[in-house]
């Protein structure tokens, strides 16, 4: 068995019982990402020399204490909006090139106290802002699955790298599906959890009632390893829970009987591609064959979900933004007096989309326009949060595409924002509601990877992964893109 | 819902981010048809229902009043554009009347 074949759990556990050394694994991600990274680009920076030093400090650790590492010896990337001491961090944003945060993010923390190795951090859209990658101020990332088309976005980076082999689990953010998209886009699991479960400390804000840290992985199993490591209160961010975090792995370890599954009509509708809808009906059919139920169910407010988020977001953003005005951190623009330097700095430091959602959300906050807009869409925010309760009164989890389409190929939407937002179209509600939500692998359409999304009610997770294991069951089998082309191999 | 150069100009002012002629004559069109959009939230009646601002509604949290280390100054201006003596640098925001350079804050 090639080590690059083996998912995260499978390391780990390889790594705790001392068969493989995690200096041989980091090795074989190395030799893998030199050989791919120069094509996907889904890399902002890369640290071998701090990988190698962790890979030999978990070789050298206790064999007693190895083994209760969670994630022992598991190569990990982590989104480049997410702080790290000791490496750079940039958000994809060139007011902030070169900038190095003096502490760590929590869950970065919390994954190298379960023996993670980080090996650097991934490509995003500027400051989270996008669908595509496209928007990052330094290069863009390319689906591994076709270098034409784009790997999805914000979190396009962390997707590609997973997809391709670079990283066995990756950290996200997703604000308005920016895990569950790219996840979809780029054939792997990603699961944005529910709002408060994972601690955000750490993690460059951007509109702070909706973002949430999660991780990206190549299966449903390795994605509920990571989110147990992630999981839980952290004194340090107000907004996470108490909640307490129940053993995800054991708790997919059997397949759900008889789950109800919600189908709203709103998702299947007008906007989607055909062939994305048939991949996603074919799979809710199969898991029919298993024993679920499928239910239709209304989701009225549906319509509305892009125009509420595309107020919330950039109005919740223009405000955590403006502290990037060139005094503490980053890029400083000259200039002869205060006001100035602000105003230069911002210009010449943020990118044009950043700057549209800047402007955007400073207008609608104004005066004269805060009722109209912002208040509006908080009300209409309630309305879609009502669509999921009454929803969940009679089933378990609702099921959509995790998108309306393929990939789309690079450049064909970076002009056209209002196009570019509509690709948001089925994930921004979960992050309107502050509901767990993951995107898992459904099928192919033309060698296009396909995403089939879950939905849950508050802090389900257990219960979502379960219900995701069964789309994964009943998907077709895959060869990753590493893959292509060798005898025997087989993603799953 | 018409948005003109002027308001452009007023908000990126609000929002201290210089705007260049060019870059004013875009963005009036794609905030214009970002704002067309989003009006299809006013036909919505909302006068009975309650704006929810958090996802996930919860009491503030609390905690003990224990001192904890905190950052080191000097490794927080260590990443500043201009730093000196553990502080930030600014530019000059009032005058001063002995004549002395600006540059210091």
């Amino acid at each position: 068995m090639e080590i690059l074949d083996l998912g995260a759990r499978a390391l780990a556990e390889a790594v705790q019982s001392g068969a493989l050394s995690a200096t041989a694994v980091l090795e074989a991600y190395w030799a893998h990402i030199q050989a791919t990274e120069p094509q996907v680009r889904a890399f902002l920076h890369l640290d071998v020399e701090r990988a190698r030093a962790r890979a030999l400090a978990i070789d050298q650790a206790p064999s007693h204490l190895r083994r209760t590492w969670p994630l022992a010896g598991v190569p990990v990337a982590v989104k480049d909006n997410i702080v790290t001491e000791g490496m750079p961090t940039t958000a994809g944003s060139r007011i902030l090139e070169g900038w190095r945060s003096p502490y760590t993010a929590t869950v970065v923390a919390r994954l190298e106290a379960a023996g993670a190795v980080v090996l650097g951090k991934t490509n995003l859209d500027e400051f989270a802002m996008g669908s595509s990658t496209e928007y990052s101020a330094y290069h863009p990332t390319v689906n591994p699955w076709d270098p034409k088309r784009v790997p999805g976005g914000s979190s396009g980076g962390s997707a590609a790298a997973v997809a391709a082999g670079m990283a066995a689990v990756a950290l996200g953010s997703d604000t308005g599906g920016s895990i569950r998209q790219p996840a979809a886009y780029c054939g792997v699991v990603g699961l944005k959890p529910t709002y408060g479960r994972v601690s955000r400390y750490g993690l460059i804000a951007f509109a702070s009632s909706l973002d949430q840290i999660g991780p990206i992985a190549r299966s449903v199993e390795d994605a509920a390893l990571a989110l147990g490591v992630l999981a839980g209160l952290d004194p340090k961010d107000a907004t996470s829970v108490p909640e307490p975090v129940p053993d995800y792995v054991a708790a997919i370890d059997e397949l759900p009987s008889a789950v109800r599954i919600g189908v709203p009509e709103e998702y299947f509708g007008e906007g989607i591609d055909p062939a994305v809808r048939e991949v996603v009906s074919a799979a809710l059919r199969r898991m029919e064959a298993q024993g679920a139920t499928l239910v239709p169910i209304p989701m009225p407010h549906t319509a509305y979900a892009i125009a509420a988020y595309y107020l919330i977001a950039p109005a919740e953003a223009s405000s955590n933004l403006a502290r990037y005005d060139g005094i503490r951190f980053g890029f400083r623009a000259g200039a002869p007096d205060l006001v100035r330097l602000y105003e230069e700095t911002r210009a010449r430091g943020f990118g044009v989309e950043v700057k549209r959602r800047i402007l955007l959300g400073t207008h609608v906050l104004s005066a004269g326009y805060y009722d109209a807009y912002y208040l509006q869409a908080q009300r209409v925010r309630t309305l879609i949060r009502g669509d999921f309760e009454r929803a969940f009164q009679v089933v378990d989890v609702v099921a959509t595409p995790t998108t309306p389409d393929l990939p789309f190929p690079l450049g064909s939407r970076s002009e056209d924002p209002l196009r570019m937002y509509l690709s948001d179209v089925f994930t921004v509600t979960a992050n309107l509601a502050g509901l767990p939500a993951v995107s898992v692998p459904a099928g192919f359409v033309d060698g296009l990877p396909v995403g089939l999304q879950l939905i849950g009610p508050a802090f389900s997770e257990a219960e979502l992964l379960r219900t995701a294991r069964l789309v994964e069951r009943v998907a077709p089998r895959m060869r990753w893109p590493w893959q292509q082309g060798r005898e025997g191999a087989e993603a799953r | 819902m018409g948005f003109s150069e002027a308001d452009v100009y007023y908000v990126a002012r609000l929002a201290r981010l210089a705007v260049s002629r060019e870059e004013v004559a875009r963005l009036v069109g794609d905030l214009n048809r970002v704002l067309d959009y989003v009006a299809k939230l006013q036909s919505l009646p909302t006068e009975t229902v309650a704006p929810t601002f958090h996802g996930v509604e919860r009491a503030s949290a609390m905690r003990e009043d224990v001192p904890e280390p905190s950052l080191q100054p000097a490794a927080v201006v260590a990443e500043a554009p201009a730093a000196r003596d553990g502080m930030f640098v600014v530019p000059r925001i009032l005058e001063d009347d002995t004549g002395r350079e600006g540059g210091e804050g």
